[in-house]
């Protein structure tokens, strides 16, 4: 019993830093610009999609892969942010309509992908099928690669945020983009950045988790809502709130899975959140302040 | 009947008729784009009038649908009774997220009803015994003999009865968002401060808006059944949430028939692109795309405004204020904020019909004074009273029912609508209403919103901005944005009127109005208290002076025997304005 | 004004395409149109659909139906009722479509039917694997997968004899298919089963559920999962957490994508199914090879599915000497036993479809072989 407990503690450790990877783009862009991106699910499946052709169409290797889809996913971010972000965000009630134009062009990212490379299943080899046995702890690679490079991520963010002119002007922005302007912060160009780093990560959690989960034109759509609870409940554009609230998530939902179906566990952990939610109405890891 | 009214009831007697000439196919096409408008209608209320994002009434939607389709199959009741019936789990569900929306805002508001739907549709999915699980319930299609004698078929008649109920929501909605409940919702959405302050309390009006949105949203679930036949676990999935949302956002947020067109769009494009099925909703997307860069203000503004009607007229005047003999008593409050007491034991009382001053340095704690005295915080110790009656522990609202009304430093006005709207929403007090008399338009009720309006007018016309009652808000001139919050604050007709700052910011000219606006209404009978840093002004009107210093009431007198008190001298010592007082005498 | 104009001028533009993809549709006068549906975005759905096309085009290639072309009039279901029934009432009140052939999800199927029967028309479902889609009092509905309890009846029994398991564990997808595949294995195996869970349709990440199978001891595990990314993803999560009993899947649902998929841990996974490429008769052959130079890939069951959907429809319809009379191509289809790829099917009077073969589907070396048992 205890060897399960503990093995369902890595295995929720790996899925929700799956969870968390996703999120982190999103919460990047929600935290600056206060924006819910709804394409934001399509640019991670693009992300996986670019990984999986590369290894699988011209054989390149999948290690190889993972950079080349995170700029794929930046592109198709930037894109986005063109036709369905910037032009639309100035005007009056802009984030309400922003919600229509992102719904609109995760709709077209997803046809252009079902029409062009249908709707799947195509696997990735990842970085190869050995395993890692710790005593009754087994967990397989490509998990081990998620865990690590999503950690180290969110300390690169982190530190990106706090120590570089760029993470200062990221955070001015998001207290205040009109304060920011008047300081002399090209609101603009952040804005564009932003969504360059947010599509960055979500092609880079795309080619990361595609190993694991197998692409499917579908994914993005299946991700994003889980990823959206994670934003706003772990403070949104809190990179480490994401982290953590996307790992709590995923053990609460292995540990919980040893003792009761998947589906009453998420009812469960469903309405846990709902009392949380209102104990606690600023998000749970909001610092009282506020 | 009026002219509103008639043109609804013209559009769905035309489009009753017109429904008996569509064939099956169209028939049902349009049902579905008549219960996505009714599901609209539903999001609009609360995304729409209350500001709260919403994603998740498909909880409502669905709960709906499945207490119709439910109560039909299983307990044998005649369906279109079961539809009536459906819309009340839905609306009870609607008044329990209308109390989490109090602690709830903003995107946890999303995120907390997105999470009750998916909680529903879990449930749905694993309730085998009740709901047949993912294979759903399947609903005989509830046909009605009476209509099928006049050679009509089901999707006919289904279209018909659909639409006289959305007819009948709009006309209500209509009515509503007209009456004081809809200027209470759009004020809670604009500026919670100002519509407490005014007298308009935040939980009832929630509750009774989300309880009434989710019980549209149920009308319209059970509405669906007889069009799918078969309830599953997907009528609770963010397909519905999302489409009623952004339904509501393409046809336009806050109009009365931007949804019915975000329904309709909604429902048919999808559909009507059938023929190039491959690429339909591609397409679909393409049509949002270009509707938003195009039009943002939604498609409902394609159509003509219509100008807001107003009152001109003043000849039915406002019954006169009863005027409450008793003086307004603060004995010994105090309030702290953590360790720091901001107020710290401070008595006085202010006699009816004079302007009482509360002057001190910055920070001394005069705003959390008012504050405390309007309900806005509860002192931590000490009581005030209006004679018999204690204001201590009241809620802003009630506070304002007892006829305290406050104004605030910064300007708090619903800078979308228009001055006169601002002024309206000020008259909640007037007189109280019920949903039902301004659903029904009752006789009395159309008396009461004239002398509503008469009354906007003449509070307009005091502070003197009678002339721009059709302008935003939001674009008058700083000067006249203060001089309006006066008027929102009187249009409630207080006995005291607590003014925080009201000549911060103004011209030397709109000062010296504003002086003679405060004097007239003293003479009127306003008794009010007022903070003001232009000790110049203040020595000028006030009848009485507090002084507040530290927190602490440093003095209390007439103007003269203030400006002479050794204490007073003393703490202003070394400050910037102590001489400008010395100037003054 | 600018922006009215472009406004204008797009809204007739759409209007404009609408109405010439539709009238386009109507010119066309001496085909035979038969509606198709099935989600087609998904990737069983799109199967169906190219199976479809196969038949269509060799239909065609005999001389077509009583002299007309046949032309697939193909709509998306998207998994939704609200859209699956807009599909269907579509294809039969304005594509003048009289036989409606597809479709994978039962409950969109049971809501079909009421429109069908409304109009008159002959519902010829795939792959709707629930019991209650042949119940409705309708004569004109007909089904040619087997229903989960016929599955269960043959392969449980296979189960019990040959692999004679001690503790078993059963994972289903949470829907109609997997619960009632649930419940039947729960009626056959009683207190041998030792572990079920059920996991969402969604779900991608399967390492919670395969530890917890793994704590269950079961020597034999048997996945209900439609899509091959879900059964292999979690073949490949219990090989990760080193758990390799005995494997199989529900019949029905082990094609050539699973081991893909899967990977190496897919070896040795079985199951059973009504079809298999490999069957050597003229028919198959031609089905096979014509889908394999379509398609560039070996069709599977769904894809037979979908073939015999449009397949038997035309062949009843040549029989009946009509294309419009569905009273009487129900009764001809109810008559007469008809040849498919996979052997001879008959209808019983429910229009339940039996099947004459079963084949034993193993994985080997990465390739799904089929033989007859």
């Amino acid at each position: 019993m205890f060897d399960l407990v503990l093995q369902q503690l890595a295995n929720g450790i790996s899925t929700g830093m799956i969870y968390a990877l996703i999120a982190l783009g999103l919460t990047v862009v929600f935290g600056v610009m206060h924006v819910i991106n709804f394409a934001h699910g399509e640019l991670y499946m693009v992300g996986a999609l670019c990984s999986v052709m590369l290894t699988s169409r011209l054989g390149i290797p999948y290690i190889l892969t993972v950079p080349i889809a995170a700029i794929a996913g930046a592109l198709i971010a930037i894109v986005t942010d063109r036709i369905a972000i910037s032009p639309v965000l100035p005007r009056k009630d802009g984030h309400a309509l922003v919600l229509i134009t992102t719904f609109a062009a995760s709709m077209l990212i997803n046809e252009t992908v079902v029409a062009s490379a249908g709707p799947g299943p195509i696997p990735s080899p990842g970085i190869g099928g050995w395993v890692l046995s710790l005593g009754p702890v087994a967990l397989s690679a490509q998990r081990l690669l998620v865990i690590g490079v999503g950690l180290l991520l969110v300390i690169f963010l982190q530190l990106m945020l706090m120590r570089t002119k760029f993470g200062r002007s990221l955070r001015a922005v998001a207290q205040s983009a009109w304060a920011a302007e008047v300081v002399g912060v090209d609101v603009r160009k952040i804005a564009f950045l932003t969504l360059a780093l947010s599509g960055l990560l979500a092609g880079l959690a795309g080619a990361l988790v595609v190993p694991i989960v197998t692409f499917s034109a579908a994914m993005g759509s299946h991700a994003i809502i889980n990823a959206f609870v994670i934003v706003v409940i772990g403070s949104m554009g809190s990179f480490v709130g994401a982290v953590v609230c996307g790992v709590a998530l995923g053990v609460a939902e292995s540990i919980a899975s040893i003792a009761m179906s998947s589906d009453a566990s998420s009812a469960i952990i469903y309405s846990l959140l709902l009392v949380a939610l209102l104990l606690r109405p600023q998000g749970l890891f909001a610092r009282s302040a506020r | 009947m009026n002219r509103a009214t008639l043109i609804t009831v013209v559009a769905a007697a035309a489009a009753v008729l017109a429904s008996m000439t569509l064939p099956s196919y169209y028939a049902s096409l349009a049902v579905y784009a008549v219960v996505l408008s009714m599901l609209g209608v539903s999001v609009n209320i609360s995304s729409g009038y209350l500001g709260l994002m919403s994603f998740g009434h498909a909880a409502f939607f669905g709960l709906g649908a499945y207490a119709a389709g439910l109560l039909a199959v299983r307990w044998g009741v005649n369906f279109w009774l079961a539809v009536a019936l459906a819309s009340l789990p839905a609306a009870a569900l609607g008044a329990v997220v209308g109390v989490a929306s109090l602690r709830v805002s903003g995107h946890y508001f999303a995120i907390a009803t997105l999470v009750v739907s998916e909680i529903l549709r879990l449930l749905s999915l694993n309730w085998i015994s009740l709901t047949r699980g993912p294979l759903g319930v399947v609903v005989p299609r509830p046909r009605i003999a009476y209509f099928e004698s006049f050679g009509l078929i089901f999707a006919q008649y289904h279209l018909m009865i659909c639409i006289v109920v959305l007819a009948l929501l709009i006309e209500i909605m209509r009515r509503l968002v007209a009456s004081p409940y809809g200027r209470a919702w759009m004020a809670l959405r604009d500026k919670q401060e100002l519509a407490e302050s005014v007298g308009i309390a935040p939980l009832s009006h929630k509750v009774g808006a989300i309880a009434l949105s989710g019980g549209i949203a149920g009308l319209a679930g059970a509405l669906l059944v007889p069009r799918i036949l078969v309830l599953s676990p997907d009528l609770f999935g963010t397909n519905f949430s999302a489409t009623g949302l952004l339904a509501v956002i393409v046809g336009g947020k806050g109009t009365l028939l931007g949804p019915v067109f975000g329904g309709v769009l909604f429902a048919a494009a999808p559909e009507l692109l059938r023929s190039i099925d491959a690429y339909r909703i591609a397409v679909f997307a393409l049509i949002l795309l270009l509707v938003v860069r195009i039009r943002p203000g939604g498609l409902a503004s394609l159509l003509p405004r219509g100008s807001a009607g107003e009152a001109r007229n003043a000849a039915i005047p406002p019954s006169k204020p009863v005027v409450q003999a008793a003086s307004l008593a603060i004995s010994s409050i105090s309030k702290s904020f953590g360790g720091l007491k901001a107020i710290d034991d401070v008595s006085f009382s202010v006699l009816r019909g004079r302007i009482l001053g509360l002057i001190g340095p910055n920070g001394a704690g005069k705003t959390t004074c008012l504050s405390l005295v309007s309900g806005f915080l509860t002192p931590s110790q000490g009581s005030i009273d209006i004679g018999p009656r204690k204001l201590t522990g009241l809620s802003a609202p009630r506070v304002a029912e007892e006829g305290v009304v406050r104004t605030f430093q910064h300007t708090t006005l619903c800078p979308m609508l228009t001055v006169f709207e601002n002024v309206l929403i000020g008259t909640h007090l007037l007189s109280p209403e019920t949903a039902w008399s301004a659903v029904l338009q009752t006789k009395a009720y159309l008396e009461r919103e004239k002398v509503r309006a008469s009354w906007a007018q003449a509070c307009l016309e005091k502070v003197g901005l009678a002339g721009r009652h059709q302008s935003e808000a939001g674009a008058l001139p700083y000067g006249e944005q203060r001089l309006l919050s006066i008027a929102v604050a009187l249009a409630a007709r207080p006995d005291f009127l607590l003014l925080d700052e009201p000549a911060a910011g103004l011209s030397g000219t709109e000062a010296v109005s504003l002086v003679r606006l405060l004097r007239q209404l003293r003479d009127d009978g306003v008794t009010i208290i007022l903070i003001d840093h232009n000790l110049r002004m203040m020595m000028e009107i006030c009848d009485e002076l507090v002084v507040i210093h530290h927190g602490k009431m440093l003095a209390q007198g007439d103007p003269v025997s203030v400006r002479n008190d050794p204490a007073v001298i003393e703490a202003y010592l070394g400050q910037r304005r102590a001489g400008e007082a010395h100037a003054a005498a | 004004m600018n922006k009215r104009l472009l406004c204008a001028a797009a809204a007739g533009a759409l209007i404009a395409l609408a109405w010439g993809a539709q009238s386009s549709d109507a010119s066309a006068k001496d085909t035979l149109p038969i509606g198709v549906i099935f989600p087609t975005k998904s990737i069983i759905g799109q199967q169906g659909v190219q199976g479809a096309n196969i038949a269509a085009d060799l239909l065609n290639a005999d001389g077509g139906v009583n002299g007309k072309e046949v032309r697939l009039i193909v709509y998306d279901t998207n998994y939704s009722p609200v859209e699956g029934v807009a599909a269907v009432e579509r294809l039969i009140t304005q594509d003048g479509v009289h036989v409606v052939a597809g479709e994978i999800s039962s409950t969109i199927a049971l809501a079909a039917i009421p429109v069908v029967k409304a109009e008159d028309a002959l519902l010829m479902l795939a792959v709707p694997k629930h019991p209650d889609v042949t119940k409705s009092d309708y004569d004109r509905v007909f089904r040619l997968n087997t229903t989960s309890t016929m599955d269960a009846a043959s392969f449980n029994d296979y189960l019990k004899n040959k692999i004679a398991p001690a503790k078993i564990a059963y994972l289903a997808e949470n829907n109609d298919f997997g619960r009632l595949t649930l419940d039947d294995a729960k009626k056959s195996f009683g207190s041998k089963i030792v572990f079920t869970d059920i996991f969402e349709v969604k779900q991608s990440d399967f390492s919670a559920l395969a530890s917890n199978v793994r704590g269950s001891g079961a020597d034999l595990v048997c996945i209900m999962a439609s899509n091959p990314e879900q059964s292999g993803n979690l073949i490949k999560s219990m090989a990760d957490v080193g758990y390799m009993p005995k494997r199989c899947l529900t019949p029905g649902v082990l094609n050539n994508d699973f081991p893909k998929v899967a990977g190496a841990a897919a070896e040795g996974v079985f199951s059973e199914d009504i079809y298999a490429p490999s069957i050597d008769t003229d028919l198959n052959k031609r089905f096979v090879t014509s889908y394999e130079a379509k398609y560039k890939s070996v069709p599977g069951k769904i894809e037979l599915l979908g073939f015999e959907s449009v397949w038997i429809t035309g062949l009843a319809m040549r029989k009946a000497g009509t294309v419009t009379d569905t009273k009487k191509i129900a009764e001809v289809l109810r008559a007469n036993p008809w040849p498919t790829p996979r052997g001879t099917v008959a209808f019983d009077k429910s229009g339940q479809a039996s099947s004459d073969h079963v084949y034993h589907v193993e994985v080997k070396d990465g390739k799904v072989v089929a033989t007859q048992r």
